[in-house]
């Protein structure tokens, strides 16, 4: 007989398509869990999860599937997080190289879908792809306009010159 | 012609002159006129500007009052590894052992005297020195105007604009300058507020036919963008204050986040968490953890030699100490640092792992005129050495006094390298640090179980203790330094000398070294200690 952790879920997709996936996988995302935990099983009906399309659900789940075996995030967590904060598994730094669009995507999807160890993994690309780089290349990067005027970025810069670390 | 006409005009003239240049003087004698302390400090101020002098000039001054300065200090970041430049198939190839191509132009002739100057190698600076001028006597002056144009004197003086200047005119005072109700200064404050409502506006398209395109950071609820600048700011604070340089909004964030701040500032990456009240180990590395078991049991049977003042009282256990930590910290936050984690984590002082400290001294020395030469003049030796630190978050550091110049040192300043395979004729790499003595370190601070000596009352903090193996295993080196600043924004990236003295271990006598040759140490960042974890 199947344990509890193989039994079929179905996802729906912002676009109404239907993914299939098995229980534990899918309790990776505390929405999911609690919403099945409710339910009391996963029953027949597909679990709509309404801000995601399908191409970003399938990359998460994706996620989830790799993950699946995780231990809980413990109680001293916040203890332990301290000590790898700084970096990324092997195999999150390759699920995560893809383009933009699709990583704020996978971001979005993550925080909607309360899975906090992925959401973790999707900033921490982001803050790799900030770290290092000038004001200039990060408005590149990411799109983004300056709106200073030149006497208001002075003081800015004055202001945080202390940290440049030198 | 008529000389009448043109007369009065020229007098007219010429008493505008007069006024004007009487202003003028009256001007220039105002900053004279003012306290003593502002006077020299003026002067250090002109030190800096053109002549190459000026900085170890400035350096030797020894001001105990005031061992911040505003000089940029000597730092050495970033030094490649002379080693990893010669490996095979390493990207952008560079075999050539020294880097630097011999300077053609007198300018360049000059721009490389003050680069070894600084470095504290007079020799080689000399040589460029007088190279230079032959050259080109007028080199000093395209010199001034490449890297001192007359701009960058205008702008540091905006009227009470600039917090950080406010703060540095006040010397010695770094700690305590800001006051006020919040950490940022009223002009920045209102200029801050003003962002708050603002959003992060993608750029506008290259041309008007081409589409809009998203900026997907603009996209991101609050709540995720403070998380990514929280993972941000914990493996890089330079990146992360960076980014308010971006645009409006994120300005805001990065000024007013105090979450991300907080997270910093009581890290254990660059935080506080990371900073040593009471020596952990041993001079040798030896954790005291396992010696407590020991010293307590030996405690009982005999009478302890009580010289060592931490080894006979017990600390009290990591839990209680993480909590009274935590209280003092609070305190310290709302007393010192106007409530500002942002305040803190920039003032308070700290250690830094990502790096090394390097003091360089250099001194003439005249030598003995030879009577059977035909040349005048008495021969002047220099003298350069260095001494460096480096800390460790377990409680151990390096210290180390070589003539070994920072690029051949500070990658190899490791405790992998510590007293290993190193016969006297070694050609490796590492053999510089053959002289390198084991350590430990400590801050000052009411955290700390030891009693200010003098006081006895609990330490204040801002100091720290080091003591290391001496040359001959009988002696115990002692240094006290201070954690000052060099550099206008920069804190806690020099340490000055307090005291520095030995123990005789086995007479049980203190003795004191000079510090006459002694300069302050700066701090360097070395890539490849990463982040020390």
């Amino acid at each position: 007989m199947a344990t509890e952790g193989d039994q079929l879920v179905k996802l729906e997709s912002s676009d109404h398509v239907i993914i299939d996936t098995d229980r534990k996988t899918a309790e990776r995302s505390m929405l999911i869990k609690n919403m099945i935990e409710d339910l009391g099983s996963p029953g027949e009906e597909p679990i709509p999860i309404m801000n995601v399309s399908e191409t970003v659900l399938r990359k998460v789940i994706d996620w989830c599937t790799h993950h699946k075996n995780d231990p809980p995030p413990s109680a001293e967590d916040d203890a332990d997080s301290r000590k790898k904060t700084t970096d990324i598994e092997d195999w999150d730094q390759k699920f995560m190289q893809v383009d933009q669009e699709m990583l704020f995507e996978i971001i979005l999807a993550a925080n909607y879908m309360d899975i906090k160890a992925l959401l973790d993994v999707g900033c921490k690309t982001v803050a790799n792809m900030i770290k290092g780089k000038s004001p200039e290349e990060i408005r590149k990067t990411f799109n983004i306009q300056n709106d200073f005027t030149p006497e208001e970025e002075d003081q800015i810069r004055r202001e945080n010159e202390w940290a440049e670390d030198r | 012609m008529d000389p009448a006409t043109p007369a009065p005009d020229a007098e007219a003239e010429l008493q505008r002159f007069r006024e004007q240049w009487r202003a003028e003087v009256a001007r220039n004698k105002q900053p004279e006129a003012s306290s003593s302390k502002d006077a020299s400090k003026a002067q250090t101020r002109q030190e800096t500007v053109p002549l190459p002098t000026g900085p170890s000039a400035a350096a030797r001054r020894k001001d105990i009052q005031d061992l911040s300065e505003e000089i940029e200090p000597r730092a050495y970041h970033d030094l490649p590894d002379k080693e990893e430049l010669l490996k095979l198939g390493v990207e952008g190839q560079d075999h050539d052992r020294n880097p630097y191509k011999e300077p053609s132009t007198a300018l360049e002739h000059y721009e490389r005297a003050v680069e070894r100057e600084t470095q504290g190698n007079l020799g080689d600076s000399m040589r460029h020195y007088r190279r230079a001028f032959k050259l080109d006597d007028g080199v000093h002056e395209a010199y001034k105007k490449k890297h001192f144009p007359p701009s960058s004197f205008v702008k540091p003086k905006p009227v009470n604009t600039n917090p950080s200047n406010a703060a540095v005119t006040v010397p010695g005072t770094g700690h305590h300058s800001l006051h006020g109700s919040t950490g940022l200064p009223s002009s920045l404050r209102q200029l801050v507020d003003e962002f708050s409502g603002l959003r992060i506006e993608p750029a506008p398209p290259a041309t008007d036919a081409s589409p809009q395109e998203r900026s997907p950071l603009a996209e991101l609820p609050e709540e995720i963008l403070t998380q990514i600048l929280t993972s941000l700011a914990v493996t890089d604070v330079a990146s992360f204050a960076r980014l308010a340089l971006v645009c409006k909004r994120l300005a805001y964030l990065v000024l007013t986040e105090e979450s991300v701040w907080k997270r910093v500032a009581l890290g254990q990456e660059n935080g506080f968490a990371a900073m040593l009240y009471d020596f952990t180990c041993d001079v040798e590395g030896f954790s005291l953890e396992a010696n407590d078991s020991i010293a307590r049991y030996l405690a009982i049977e005999s009478d302890h030699n009580s010289e060592d003042e931490d080894s006979v009282v017990l600390p009290p256990a990591p839990e209680e100490r993480k909590a009274a930590f935590a209280t003092l910290t609070e305190q310290l936050l709302h007393t010192t640092y106007a409530s500002s984690w942002r305040q803190m984590f920039r003032l308070r002082p700290r250690l830094r792992f990502n790096g090394c400290y390097i003091s360089t001294v250099n001194y003439t020395r005249a030598g003995a005129t030879s009577t059977n030469t035909l040349t005048w003049g008495a021969p002047v030796h220099v003298i350069t050495y260095f001494r460096y630190l480096r800390f460790f978050r377990d409680g151990t550091c390096i210290s180390l006094l070589t003539t070994s110049e920072p690029a051949d040192v500070v990658h190899h300043l490791t405790k992998e390298n510590l007293h290993s395979n190193h016969h006297s004729g070694s050609m490796l790499p590492s053999a510089v640090m053959k002289d390198a003595l084991r350590g430990r370190w400590r801050l000052t601070g009411p955290a700390s179980s030891v009693l200010d000596p003098v006081t006895g009352e609990p330490e204040t903090e801002g100091d720290v203790h080091i003591e290391t193996e001496g040359a001959v295993p009988k002696y115990t080196y002692k240094l006290i330094l201070t954690l000052a600043h060099a550099g206008k924004g920069a804190r806690n990236n020099k340490l000055a000398w307090k005291w520095f003295g030995s123990w005789n271990r086995l007479t049980d006598d203190w003795g004191e070294f000079g510090l006459k040759n002694d300069r302050a140490f700066y701090w360097s960042r070395v890539k490849s200690y990463g982040v020390g974890l």
